[in-house]
């Protein structure tokens, strides 16, 4: 079955003027039709940059260097500003950390939502604030006539990523990236928003590409799952095998490094060392200056993301026999 | 403590844990600092001149062609001559090198300005970081004796100090520092607050550092970018203030040669000798120019969010 | 664990008042502690944890003096903080410090790391040539080295700096650190640095911490006892392990529901709590969990519940606990 989404090969680069940085290094990914599918990975590791990218909206000194992003079959990449304008919000919508900062804070909720719908269906006025009122039901929204009248100051950071989630499902889109939409929230109102995600995913088969550092989320909401490193994905597999049995020592040292994992009274076991300074300039597996297990091998060759059965991958040499037995 | 900074609920930003850095070929501070004037040909031209001005003022009696009727002294014989070889940008009224005296006349443009804006940066900034830092009835009281200074413009309020004092350029620039300071205090306060909520004067409470301290070594130097930037600019402005003075009589007092003031005594002979007023008025457009030019490209460098 | 009490509070409370409203004499006001009572023991860590708007920042800064309270008495030793002059204060502050969730912002950026780190000692009259020697000293225990010394705060990674935080705060031998979100700006791989550094440091030199957290694993990682705070108020405070196990305030253990777990997802029968955390400005009547509290019942709305000891050590407010157990 074709994957809704497939990147290949995709290399994300920033020309500064102080030289270019590599900043994600031929990653492989691939999103089935009603799915969610997690990016998980610390700081630095690539996963915001290459969200943006799918919809063209790398901010300008970073550029796409190399690599395709198939959207049903159709390079995302090849296609021109007036393509993706049309896109974007309609096919492929995108919801990010800080609603606040994502609604324009002088126009009324109901405004904003209308102009997004009207933006790529042909709807008159009347028509259009019916369907939104009934959106903004179903996000869970108490109220909705008050809500669609508010100005976004109004409404606390739950509302307001609830209002963001009705703007990006407004015209039905059929993949729905959510770049660590949570991550702002308080726990209580995360539990509703992922329930909400997961409900929206199991009952109108909207794909959803979830990014977050948090283990906990991939875990709770994510059918399968990458684990980003240095810009590189370094294990794929559904998520709750990532998690019980992951393959890749950074996984592996990630998952064992959680308080929640650990025994009280015992320290945590830690990471050493640090991400590599200039990810795009190693040769060799990209977590060999920090892993347990390294050989010489690891700081020479790169490892290719081995496929495991049951669709595990992991690019470690450690697995290299298991996959090709397997 | 701002009551914003209370409720932010979770902090959602995660610091890398090695800061973003230079793949290959790094500039340091100042290494950069070149980098960027050197491309920009504005900045070149500003920085070129404001060089040459200083060069000017200092060592006018050995730049300049004639130092003698820079000074002042007449030469009878030959008045309003149109430039030529001997006079390259021609004679005054009283038969004074007019290139001589607009070198001369750089003098009381740098230093005025020079003194009107350290002075003011002088009295304006302490107050604004008291006002900012305190709050309460402190900031009140500062802030409405600043308000009283800055509701008068500032050349008529100096003009009118002048007329009281006396037409001098040592009166002109006492004049002007009294209406210039309200701008650095104001300028100072709004950044002093801000910084007063962040975490690391906080920490510096926490420790036990006492309040003088904290704003001499806390505050200050962080305030000190937008101050650069401003007083760069101030300086251009300040000059157009003497200038204008000077045009009105009430500022450099002849035989002493300053821009504003050879405008004014070339009005009258506008038709025959063009060259009497224009060359001073071309030398105060640049001088003023290539300060904005730079207080610019000073605010580009200290933004470190430019990647130009 | 001592049960001498290092720092006893009573009646705490704080409230801020907002701009505005001079003209209608309606001034409003921010709830942010209403009648604190806790009493924090030598040589233990009390985690604090609670979402956005709960109090927990003012708490700290509280004891601190940092924010001087409206009313209410901090006993530190003995010695009633609130009573004492902003001199007197500033002696004090030896014997009790903080620790920032932002490392970063922590720092003078101006200021190099050996100048942040003599700054305590200069301010407290430490003799000179006593400064380098102890520098030096700290700089080891928490895992730094000398040439980190001459570096600027952007220079360092966000482990390092919070490290140099830490350090500093040491460098004054306080009894009481009051640890404020100190890993959530980290990453998950360098957090566990610094909760295994802090573990280590508390039984080296014995002190005493509050942390304050809304990361409730961190919390009972490394926690004797958990608070839990609501809309200014504690809903439950006692030991840490029972909390975790067992929680009995409805509101703890909706907390601890709605966090995102590693391994299977929540089940069908979880329904996240419903609505949004009310505003501090209005906080409800009665027990301020009512509007959302799943068991809730008249006299929730109209009662304060107090908090009231049920069991060992364990304190909740809570008319429906509190009934049962009498």
């Amino acid at each position: 079955m074709q994957p809704l989404l497939d990147v290949e090969n995709l290399h994300i680069a920033f020309d500064t003027p102080r030289g270019t940085l590599k900043v994600v290094n031929d990653i492989h990914f691939t999103i089935q039709k009603g799915e969610i599918f997690g990016i998980v990975g610390e700081s630095g590791c690539g996963k915001s940059v290459t969200s943006l990218s799918i919809l063209q909206l790398l901010p300008k000194p970073g550029k796409v260097t190399q690599g395709q992003i198939r959207f049903h079959g159709e390079d995302l990449l090849t296609k021109s500003h007036r393509q993706m304008r049309q896109i974007r919000g309609d096919r492929i919508a995108m919801i990010f950390q800080d609603p606040f900062t994502s609604l324009n804070p002088v126009f009324r909720i109901g405004r904003q939502l209308s102009d997004v719908l009207r933006q790529h269906r042909d709807v008159n006025k009347k028509d259009a604030q019916k369907r939104i009122l009934s959106m903004l039901d179903s996000v869970g929204l108490p109220d909705v006539e008050r809500i669609y009248n508010s100005y976004p100051h109004e409404l606390s950071g739950g509302q307001q990523q609830r209002v963001m989630i009705a703007m990006a499902l407004i015209s039905e889109p059929e993949l729905l990236i959510a770049d660590e939409p949570t991550t702002a929230l308080d726990v209580t109102i995360q539990a509703q928003i992922l329930r909400l995600i997961r409900d929206l995913c199991d009952d109108h088969g909207i794909s959803v590409l979830l990014i977050t550092h948090d283990l906990g989320v991939v875990s709770e909401v994510c059918d399968r799952s990458a684990v980003f490193y240095g810009g590189e994905v370094v294990e794929t597999a559904p998520t709750q095998q990532l998690l019980a049995h992951p393959q890749h020592p950074y996984t592996q040292g990630l998952l064992s490094a959680l308080p929640t994992t650990a025994k009280k009274g015992q320290p945590l076991t830690v990471i050493e060392g640090t991400v590599p300074a200039n990810p795009g300039m190693i040769t060799g597996c990209i977590f060999a200056s920090r892993c347990v297990h390294v050989h010489e091998r690891c700081t020479q060759e790169k490892p290719p993301l081995y496929t495991l059965n049951d669709g595990q991958q992991a690019a470690c040499f450690l697995v290299e026999s298991e996959a090709q037995h397997g | 403590m701002s009551i914003s900074k209370l409720f932010l609920g979770k902090q959602s930003e995660k610091l890398p844990d090695n800061p973003i850095p230079p793949p290959s070929g790094e500039r340091t501070g100042w290494q950069h600092t070149l980098y960027v004037i050197r491309r920009d040909v504005l900045a070149i031209f500003s920085v070129g001149w404001i060089l040459l001005m200083i060069l000017c003022a200092l060592l006018a009696p050995v730049i300049a062609p004639y130092p003698d009727q820079g000074r002042g002294r007449n030469d009878a014989d030959n008045r309003l001559l149109p430039p030529s070889a001997n006079n390259v940008m021609g004679t005054d009224e009283l038969g004074r090198d007019v290139l001589s005296r607009l070198i001369f006349g750089a003098q009381p443009a740098m230093v005025a300005s020079l003194i009107v804006v350290s002075v003011a940066m002088l009295i304006g900034v302490p107050l604004g970081a008291i006002a900012g830092y305190y709050g309460g009835w402190v900031d009140e009281l500062i802030m409405r004796i600043t308000d009283l200074f800055l509701a008068f413009p500032s050349l008529l309020l100096a003009m009118a100090i002048v007329s009281i004092a006396g037409p001098s350029l040592i009166n002109a620039v006492m004049a002007l520092v009294v209406s210039w300071w309200p701008w650095y205090t104001r300028l100072v306060r709004s950044t002093t607050r801000s910084l007063k909520e962040e975490y690391f004067i906080e920490a510096a409470r926490a420790i036990g550092v006492s309040d003088v301290i904290i704003i001499s070594r806390h505050i200050l130097p962080n305030t000190i970018t937008p101050i650069i930037v401003q007083a760069t600019i101030d300086i251009g402005t300040v000059i157009l203030a003497t200038t204008s003075l000077a045009f009105l009589g009430l500022g450099t007092q002849p035989p002493n040669a300053d821009w504003g003031l050879m405008i004014d005594q070339g009005r009258q002979f506008l038709r025959q000798a063009w060259w009497y007023s224009l060359y001073p008025g071309v030398a105060i457009f640049l001088t003023v120019l290539a300060f904005n030019l730079l207080g610019d490209t000073l605010r580009d460098i200290f933004d470190p969010r430019q990647y130009r | 664990m001592d049960k001498q009490p290092l720092v006893e509070i009573r009646g705490l409370v704080k409230h801020f008042k907002l701009p505005g409203g001079w003209l209608t004499g309606t001034r409003r006001v921010v709830h942010a502690l209403d009648n604190i009572n806790l009493d924090i023991y030598k040589g233990e860590v009390l985690g604090i944890v609670g979402e956005s708007g709960c109090g927990k920042t003012t708490l700290g800064r509280c004891i601190l003096q940092l924010i001087r309270p409206t009313s209410g008495s901090i006993l530190f030793e003995g010695n009633d903080l609130t009573q004492q002059s902003n001199s007197q204060l500033r002696e004090q502050r030896r014997h009790m410090q903080i620790v920032f969730q932002n490392p970063l912002a922590s720092l003078s950026p101006r200021r190099t790391i050996k100048q942040s780190l003599i700054e305590p000692l200069q301010t407290h009259h430490f003799p000179k040539n006593e400064w380098m020697p102890r520098i030096d000293a700290i700089l080891n225990k928490v895992g730094l080295g000398s040439q980190h010394l001459d570096r600027y705060p952007h220079e360092l990674s966000g482990g390092q700096l919070q490290r140099v935080s830490i350090a500093r705060a040491l460098l004054l031998e306080p009894r009481l650190l009051i640890l404020d979100e100190p890993t959530s700006a980290l990453d998950v791989s360098v957090q566990a640095q610094i909760i295994n550094l802090l573990d280590e440091l508390r039984h080296e030199i014995g002190l005493t911490y509050v942390f304050i957290s809304h990361d409730l694993s961190v919390v009972e990682h490394l926690s004797d006892r958990i608070g839990v705070m609501y809309l200014g108020k504690l809903a439950e405070i006692g030991d840490a392990r029972d909390m975790m196990s067992h929680p009995t305030h409805p509101y703890t253990q909706a907390l601890l529901q709605s966090v995102p777990r590693i391994g299977q997802a929540k089940s069908d029968q979880f329904t996240p709590l419903d609505g949004n955390v009310p505003s501090p400005i209005n906080p409800p009547s009665g027990c301020r969990f009512h509007t959302r509290c799943p068991i809730a019942e008249d006299i929730c709305k109209h009662k304060e519940p107090l908090l009231e000891t049920i069991g060992q050590a364990q304190e909740v407010a809570c008319h429906l606990i509190n009934k049962e157990s009498v």
